[in-house]
């Protein structure tokens, strides 16, 4: 005996349900299957990174971290010098390009009109395509000089009794690593902030103003408050970029196992190390010692992108407690 | 008379608000400013010093002779006959 109709219509809804959420479950496997490859990705480049420098972790242990002495000849490696100038040099480009590039970003967001906003944009984001080789190669040729001959006089002039802007003046060393790698990160920095600034609802603006703020009574009072989670997310893209940086900073940093407290004089960071001595790694020690350098800059990396997504949630909670939304 | 020096202190720090806004989007304008001179004297530097250097020699494909012994071959045909002359 035939079937209903409607028994017929339903059972071909079912199938065609059933169907449906059988895609569904592939998509929802595959995105999932692709997420976790980017954790086997790191997993694994950390399990790599720990079994080739563990000769070096076993004969040096936590004294890699605390001793000065790189020693390639006696097969002697301490770390320090290099993690001070990482950190130094990403120091001194962040005091450089946060200022400017939310300058920068606040001059797009609200002060230049649409048509000029957008080619400025264009220009600023511009200086994020130029090559880090190329970037070195201006560092070295122009930019080196130019700092040894008209900014670092003035400095150790005007601030000689500090120990910074004490020692001799060259074309090579922390400070020229510092402005370039400033120059390089301000369009990241820069970019994220204007996007973060744009989205600022205008009613936070009309209302402020309403009120009788000026325009930079609104940026203080309504616009940074409402974005200060993006800005942040911005400056710690922009320190990420900035430790990592390697050939750049390599070319202009002068290399130097030493750590001094003078910023004319030349350092290194783990990645100029690791660039400039890895083709000239001839023992075994040499090359774990090197690739320990790079397992502290992949840990430096992910801990400062932890420390960058716990300060952006102290600020959405303390902006929930004060706003409640 | 108050309300007079009230209007007065009024008019004065409304004046320094405007003054110290627009002194700020004005340093703003300046950073922008001062961010893309580096772009200007890199893009300027690579065009003066890479197009001087620039020749149709440099864009000719290398020639498939060693490098050792491209450099020890002369260009001119002069040149090369004198040194095969002199080998010989």
């Amino acid at each position: 005996m035939a079937e209903s109709i409607p028994t017929v219509r339903r059972e071909r809804a079912r199938t065609h349900v059933q169907v449906r959420l059988f895609g569904d479950r592939i998509f929802n496997t595959a995105t999932f299957v692709l997420a976790l490859s980017i954790l086997a990705l790191l997993f694994g480049l950390a399990v790599a990174l720990i079994a080739t420098s563990f000769p070096a972790i076993r004969a040096f242990g936590l004294h890699f971290f605390v001793t000065t002495e790189w020693d390639p000849v006696n097969d002697q490696y301490g770390a320090l010098p290099f993690i001070y100038g990482t950190f130094v040099s990403s120091l001194i480009a962040l005091v450089v390009a946060v200022p400017l590039s939310l300058g920068v970003a606040l001059c797009l967001s609200e002060m230049a009109p649409d048509w000029l906003s957008h080619r400025l944009g264009f220009l600023v984001d511009l200086l994020a395509a130029i090559p880090s080789v190329v970037y070195g190669l201006w560092a070295i040729f122009v930019m080196g000089p130019w700092i040894r001959d008209y900014v670092e006089p003035p400095l150790a002039h005007s601030f000689g009794w500090l120990p910074f802007f004490q020692g001799p003046k060259v074309s090579v060393g922390m400070l020229s690593a510092g402005i370039i790698l400033a120059i390089m990160i301000i369009p990241y920095i820069s970019s994220v902030c204007t996007d973060v600034f744009r989205v600022v609802p205008h009613t936070q603006r009309e209302a402020a103003l309403a009120l009788g703020a000026t325009k930079w009574e609104m940026v203080i009072t309504a616009v940074i408050p409402y974005g200060m989670t993006g800005v942040i997310g911005a400056i710690i893209l922009g320190l990420g970029r900035a430790l990592g940086e390697t050939i750049a900073v390599a070319m202009v940093i002068g290399n130097s196992a030493e750590i001094s407290a003078s910023l004319f004089k030349p350092a290194a960071t783990l990645a100029s190390v690791i660039a400039n001595e890895f083709a000239e790694a001839t023992s075994d020690m040499y090359v774990a010692a090197l690739i320990e350098l790079g397992l502290v800059l992949l840990i430096l990396g992910i801990a400062l992108n932890v420390v960058a997504r716990l300060l952006v949630l102290g600020v959405q909670q303390r902006r929930y407690r004060e706003t409640g939304k | 008379m108050a309300a007079g020096v009230s209007s007065l202190h009024g008019e004065t720090s409304y004046r320094y608000r405007k003054f110290k806004s627009d002194s700020m989007m004005a340093v703003t304008v300046g950073a922008t400013v001062l961010t893309l001179i580096p772009l200007f004297l890199v893009l300027g530097y690579l065009l003066t010093k890479g197009v001087a250097s620039l020749n149709w020699r440099s864009l000719r494909p290398c020639p498939r002779r060693s490098a050792k012994k491209a450099a020890e071959w002369p260009t001119r045909s002069s040149a090369r006959s004198r040194w095969w002359g002199s080998r010989a």
